[in-house]
């Protein structure tokens, strides 16, 4: 690995584990891994996914916020390897998208279509716990490098790490009440993108943009901002950057 | 369907169902026996409680026994009562569609213990249901043009929704049951309806009314 990439991958960790405090924002920690593993991984697009505890995962997170991307994830999300992934909690790859797998054929389709060739799930787990998936997306075909696969493994880890929190580990049920939380935290940020995007006239990658800045200027959790947007409580001019 | 709740979950003792819009200001809508109505009156009083805190806080609250230390320093004057009354465990779910909060459904038993997962799953599936009822109730103009409004894993429906919310300058919650109404009414899935919007196709406040 190249020094700079050492440094990349270093200052990955120690973003993810700067998570590991209080008051901390699920929605945020699972973007910022979707979008590390695209700059540090031979990949090309990265979607995070939660088990919504009634038998479902739910997208959390993606690289970019393209609707044409999401949409992909939700299909996979429905039928694809991230679903064996979870089920076993074991990595699951289709090396090879062109032929296609009668167990994900619709999501095989759409993935070759939006230039894919491959697509990696990794579990987010800790012992017996999986509480996700997270899906690599490859334009070129074959098995990730076993350096790739390392790496990606511990980046689930230690995000896993974070949305658990370490003094949630031996209790189920705060696991569960913050990824409740965390899912409807993603549908509160979808419904601000949309309020946003009809305020300002802006597509949802930049409405997402838009409120992901804000939320970090003023060190508020993205959920939090979204909500003043819907509920009125935030001039949508304090938003846009003064330049 | 809160009687449902109770007869399909074994392991509780008893549903209780509270409306909310900003607290303190909320009214109890249904209790399955005397003691889920005392465990909701009690946090009306008191101001206090997993009620209180899912609601505030968008989380489920899941005490799954309320004589452990911390439950009792989290909500000193509420845990005495609670457990006078005859809860020992209560799970407090948020009845919500992102940032369309309608109330809370508590549920409580006579014994501590965690939810398990299966129940769990259930009881998330009821407090869905229970959700899009009081939505509907609340913001459609006639039930009978509103047959349901799921909780939709799509993005784009909850983009839609935001967009309708300030086409028609309305509460997020009637922006949900607005669009429904119109999907259901043009015999269009609500995802389809959704791309319109998100794609400006349609706008809500050009519709004819």
């Amino acid at each position: 690995m190249s020094t700079s990439r050492e440094q990349a991958v270093s200052a990955a960790f120690v973003e993810l584990a700067d998570t590991l405090v209080a008051d901390f924002d699920i929605v945020d920690l699972l973007h910022t891994l979707a979008v590390r593993c695209v700059e540090l991984l031979d990949v090309h697009a990265a979607g995070v996914m939660v088990t919504d505890q009634r038998g479902h995962l739910r997208v959390m997170a993606s690289s970019s916020e393209r609707v044409h991307l999401v949409e992909l994830f939700e299909v996979e999300s429905a039928a694809g390897p991230c679903v064996e992934c979870f089920a076993t909690g074991q990595p699951v790859s289709d090396t090879d998208l062109r032929v296609v797998d009668s167990r994900w054929a619709r999501f095989s389709h759409r993935a070759g279509e939006a230039g894919f060739a491959a697509v990696h799930a990794v579990p987010m787990r800790l012992r017996d716990d999986v509480i996700g998936v997270l899906n690599l997306f490859s334009t070129q075909s074959g098995s990730l490098t076993a350096d790739d696969a390392f790496l990606g493994r511990a980046l689930a880890n230690v995000t896993t790490i974070g949305v658990l929190q370490q003094r949630a580990i031996h209790d189920g049920q705060r696991v569960v009440e913050q990824l409740q939380g965390a899912l409807n935290s993603r549908v509160v940020i979808e419904q601000a993108k949309g309020v946003l995007s009809e305020r300002l006239k802006l597509d949802m990658h930049d409405a997402f943009g838009t409120i992901r800045r804000y939320a970090r200027r003023t060190n508020r959790r993205l959920s939090d901002v979204a909500l003043d947007v819907i509920d009125d409580r935030l001039d949508t001019a304090v938003l846009l950057p003064a330049d | 369907m809160c009687d449902a709740c109770v007869r399909h979950l074994p392991g509780i003792s008893g549903v209780g169902v509270a409306v909310m819009k900003r607290l303190p200001a909320q009214a109890i809508r249904y209790a399955s026996n005397p003691v889920s109505a005392q465990i909701e009156q009690l946090q009306v009083l008191l101001g206090e409680g997993p009620c209180v805190d899912a609601f505030s806080s968008g989380q489920p609250v899941l005490a799954s026994d309320l004589g452990q230390v911390a439950w009792g320093r989290r909500w000193p004057a509420f845990v005495p009562e609670a457990l006078a009354a005859g809860a020992r465990a209560l799970f407090a779910l948020p009845l919500q569609i992102g940032a369309a909060r309608v109330g809370v459904m508590d549920l409580h038993r006579e014994a501590p213990g965690w939810l398990p997962g299966g129940d769990l799953a259930d009881a998330l599936v009821f407090a869905d249901a229970t959700t899009q009822a009081l939505l509907i109730e609340a913001h459609a103009r006639d039930v009978q043009d509103v047959p349901d409004l799921y909780q939709s894993y799509h993005a784009v429906v909850h983009q839609a929704t935001g967009m309708v919310k300030v086409q028609l300058n309305v509460s997020i919650a009637e922006a949900l049951v607005r669009l429904r109404a119109y999907a259901y009414a043009e015999e269009r899935s609500i995802e389809d309806v959704a791309h319109d919007v998100v794609g400006r196709r349609l706008r809500f406040d050009e519709l004819s009314d």
